[in-house]
């Protein structure tokens, strides 16, 4: 068993609760992982960019006063159902890891 | 903007230019800009010195060759799809420079090498420009350069009429140079010949410039029109679509 997607589901995490900027989802990951996820940060775009794509984000330039604008992602409601999915298959990974590090699960003898 | 900030997002834009649309390019410059701005200032406010912030957050950042390799996977390109583009490529330059070269040979009609370079390129240019799902457009204009120039140099074979007789260009040329035509036996044959190879290569020229013109215009809006519609396919009906016709 593997758990693949990793960055895509942190990000669908990220903007669970509000939309969020690139930079600001980037920060949020690293806040919410009490600074232990860090992820090359040159993937983020191109993995918000699949997400918007897949139709798990939608997308909105924000005009800033006297700044650049900015790019606001919110999750949509398929995007919703993603991390859900997301969510559920990492506990099954996480179980079956810490199952078989510990030696909790019970082995059918034959 | 540091020159640091400046140097990631002119180097991203060289990866990428050309290579994804340009709206899309320009948003994700953007973005990289905005963050690397934002991440400097963060770095700088919790008390690192300005160069120092700045050399951490293009390391946080990573290379921008891989947020290209990145971004160029999103948008489809392939390693085939890379050499489908330079066969396209390769094959455009092969015809241009066949069309010229076959041009400047002397005048001897619809010249082979054309025709073997129109049978050679079409098909790398039709399936590469499918599988690339891009166009090299500067040297399709290149390309549609050479052919307007070839055309309106190329002589082809013209012919003389007196009476029932025809000669061509060539004949004629010979009969003048060897001053056979006789005005005893052959009145007014010499002025005709005479007259014909003294039009100007400039007339010839605007006399073939037009359907050169009109004709490789309507090849490159063709073709062009063509890929264009095909490329905003979906990816998925695209491969369909080239395996029905490949097969």
């Amino acid at each position: 068993m593997t758990y693949k997607n990793g960055i895509e589901a942190l990000i669908l995490a990220a903007v669970r609760d509000e939309p969020l900027h690139g930079y600001a989802i980037s920060k949020r990951i690293r806040l919410d992982s009490g600074g232990v996820l860090k992820f090359g940060e040159g993937q983020l775009y191109p993995a918000l960019h699949r997400l918007e794509e897949g139709g798990m984000l939608t997308a909105e330039w924000l005009p800033q006063e006297g700044k650049p604008p900015r790019k606001l992602y919110a999750i949509t409601e398929a995007g919703n159902s993603e991390l859900e999915r997301h969510v559920g298959q990492w506990k099954q990974f996480a179980d079956s890891v810490g199952q078989a590090l510990t030696g909790t699960k019970e082995v059918a003898h034959v | 903007m540091s020159k640091f900030v400046s140097w990631y997002v002119v180097e991203l834009d060289g990866l990428l230019r050309g290579r994804i649309p340009a709206d899309r390019l320009h948003s994700l410059l953007s973005e990289v800009e905005n963050h690397l701005n934002e991440a400097i200032e963060d770095r700088v406010a919790r008390g690192m010195s300005r160069e120092e912030a700045e050399l951490a957050t293009l390391e946080a950042m990573g290379s921008p060759e891989k947020m290209a390799e990145a971004e160029l996977r999103l948008a489809g390109e392939t390693p085939l799809r890379k050499w489908a583009f330079k066969a396209t490529a390769g094959a455009l330059i092969a015809m241009s420079v066949l069309w010229l070269f076959a041009s400047l040979l002397p005048d001897t009609g619809f010249h082979p090498l054309i025709g073997i370079a129109w049978l050679l390129a079409a098909p790398v240019l039709i399936v590469g420009g499918f599988l690339a799902r891009r166009l090299p457009w500067r040297l399709f204009v290149v390309a549609a350069v050479c052919g307007v120039i070839s055309l309106a140099n190329h002589q082809g074979t013209r012919h003389v009429y007196y009476g029932d007789a025809e000669f061509t260009l060539e004949a004629a040329r010979t009969l003048l140079v060897a001053n056979s035509p006789d005005p005893a036996t052959q009145p007014g044959l010499k002025e005709v010949l005479t007259q014909e190879l003294a039009k100007s290569s400039a007339q010839r020229t605007a006399q073939r410039l037009p359907g050169a013109i009109i004709a490789l215009s309507l090849f490159m809006s063709l073709y062009g029109g063509f890929l264009w519609l095909f490329t905003r396919l979906p990816q998925g009906r695209q491969v369909h679509w080239l395996k029905k016709r490949l097969a």
